[in-house]
């Protein structure tokens, strides 16, 4: 990968890499510094990462640094992310799916993101996280169960 | 298949968009037997978390890189350039090779080839006279060879000179040539002349000329005579009398002269079989050829 190809990437997947950071951190200063390292690792290794594999090469750095790191060092605290960015179209869910999702564990919020915000089956998961497929088909189990009982109990108040 | 302790596994598969056609047919067959897990059903699916698309990254231009810009060379017409990079390379070779020093090279030194080879003045002499008397500055009515560049290949255009005097008839003793310089003053100022004199020779002085009637190339010079004023009076000498060359020299400039029109028939034929043959390069699986 060359140096315009990186900028490819930059352009390309900074944005997705900063909204799942945001939502697996829970803060953006924490987000901002995934995102940054992300692409530092991305740009050291660039010689050894094909531009087709780079997505997958960014969100991996950014789950072990924004979960794993942040897990160890017992620093998060996840808060609920801006509220200015609500869909119009349905507002009301919008903010009780992000609060559904802050009662899940970083590891269950992360697998979670990446299924639904970029799409990845539970292979490709596997691969990001380091767990194999049922382990993520298993995590994904018990965070849908989490968030569906949640989502009940909240319409059920409402 | 379907059971009421593994629905919920289908329908979060189904929800996270796993579950294979017949599986999925399953499932609705399943939810349609039991219209109670609609709700439930339709729960899961409500747990998929929407993107938004409205918070982006501020900071990009922190993360870009420079872009080092790779310069291409024009390389367009390249078979024209080919071309003309070969047919220097041929002309430079036959040149070395005819320039070689004779006793190097045995054949040049053959009598044979020497025959057919002279080395003449010129049959016009403009001699404009300058004060320094031995300065020539005639120039060719017209020149021997000349060069044409209209095509994709230089072509040399020959024109038949007749030789008017051979050079072992012109050619002085090296004794001769000796005494004039050590006892002559003058002939010393001459000798620096004469050399001026060749350091302005041009090269349409000396060229190819083919002899139509044995079908050979001969080379020949085109030199002028050289006028000297001496006190006896005017006299009129070969331009090559006049060059401080003893008879060894000379005669290698005849060996000279017999190996560039050697190398000029050879040159020609390389010619000739350049235009009816290929070059064909490998490069890795590619083939490339360039046909003439």
């Amino acid at each position: 990968m060359d140096a315009k190809q990186y900028n490819q990437c930059v352009q390309e997947w900074a944005d997705a890499l900063f909204r799942f950071a945001c939502k697996c951190t829970g803060q953006q200063s924490d987000a901002n510094d995934v995102v940054q390292s992300s692409f530092e690792v991305l740009w050291q290794k660039r010689e050894d990462v094909q531009p087709a594999k780079a997505k997958a090469f960014l969100f991996q750095v950014a789950y072990r640094q924004s979960v794993d790191n942040y897990r160890k060092k017992s620093k998060i605290s996840y808060k609920e992310a801006p509220e200015e960015t609500y869909s119009p179209t349905n507002p009301d869910l919008k903010r009780i799916l992000d609060r559904a999702l802050a009662q899940l564990d970083e590891q269950a919020r992360a697998l979670v993101l990446l299924k639904d915000y970029e799409g990845y089956n539970y292979e490709e998961i596997g691969q990001i996280t380091g767990l194999n497929e049922s382990q993520v088909k298993v995590y994904l189990f018990r965070a849908r169960k989490i968030l569906k009982e949640y989502l009940v109990s909240v319409e059920n108040i409402i | 298949m379907i059971t009421w302790d593994n629905y919920e596994e289908y329908m979060i598969m189904h929800a996270d968009g796993e579950l294979k056609p017949a599986e999925e047919q399953e499932l609705m067959n399943f939810v349609f037997e039991h219209p109670e897990l609609q709700n439930e059903l339709a729960a899961f699916a409500m747990t998929k978390m929407i993107p938004d698309t409205t918070t982006t990254y501020s900071k990009k231009q922190s993360l870009t890189k420079p872009e080092t810009k790779t310069k291409l060379l024009p390389f367009g017409n390249w078979k024209r350039s080919a071309i003309a990079a070969s047919v220097v390379a041929l002309v430079c070779f036959s040149f070395y090779k005819a320039t070689e020093r004779p006793d190097k090279n045995p054949n040049l030194t053959s009598t044979n080839t020497i025959a057919n080879t002279t080395i003449a003045g010129t049959t016009k002499n403009n001699t404009k006279k300058q004060e320094n008397n031995s300065n020539a500055t005639s120039t060719p009515s017209t020149p021997v060879a000349t060069e044409q560049t209209g095509g994709n290949v230089a072509a040399v255009q020959l024109t038949v000179k007749t030789h008017k005097t051979p050079l072992k008839n012109t050619a002085t003793s090296t004794q001769t040539q000796k005494e004039r310089v050590a006892t002559s003053n003058d002939a010393i100022a001459n000798n620096i002349h004469a050399k001026d004199a060749i350091d302005k020779i041009e090269p349409s002085y000396i060229a190819l000329a083919t002899d139509e009637k044995n079908n050979f190339a001969v080379a020949v010079t085109n030199l002028p005579d050289v006028t000297i004023y001496t006190d006896n009076g005017q006299t009129t000498q070969s331009f090559l009398d006049k060059l401080p060359l003893d008879e060894l020299k000379k005669e290698g400039m005849e060996n000279v002269a017999s190996a560039l029109a050697s190398g000029y028939d050879k040159l020609n034929a390389i010619r000739h079989s350049i235009t009816e043959s290929s070059i064909t390069l490998k490069l890795q699986h590619k083939k490339l050829t360039v046909s003439f």
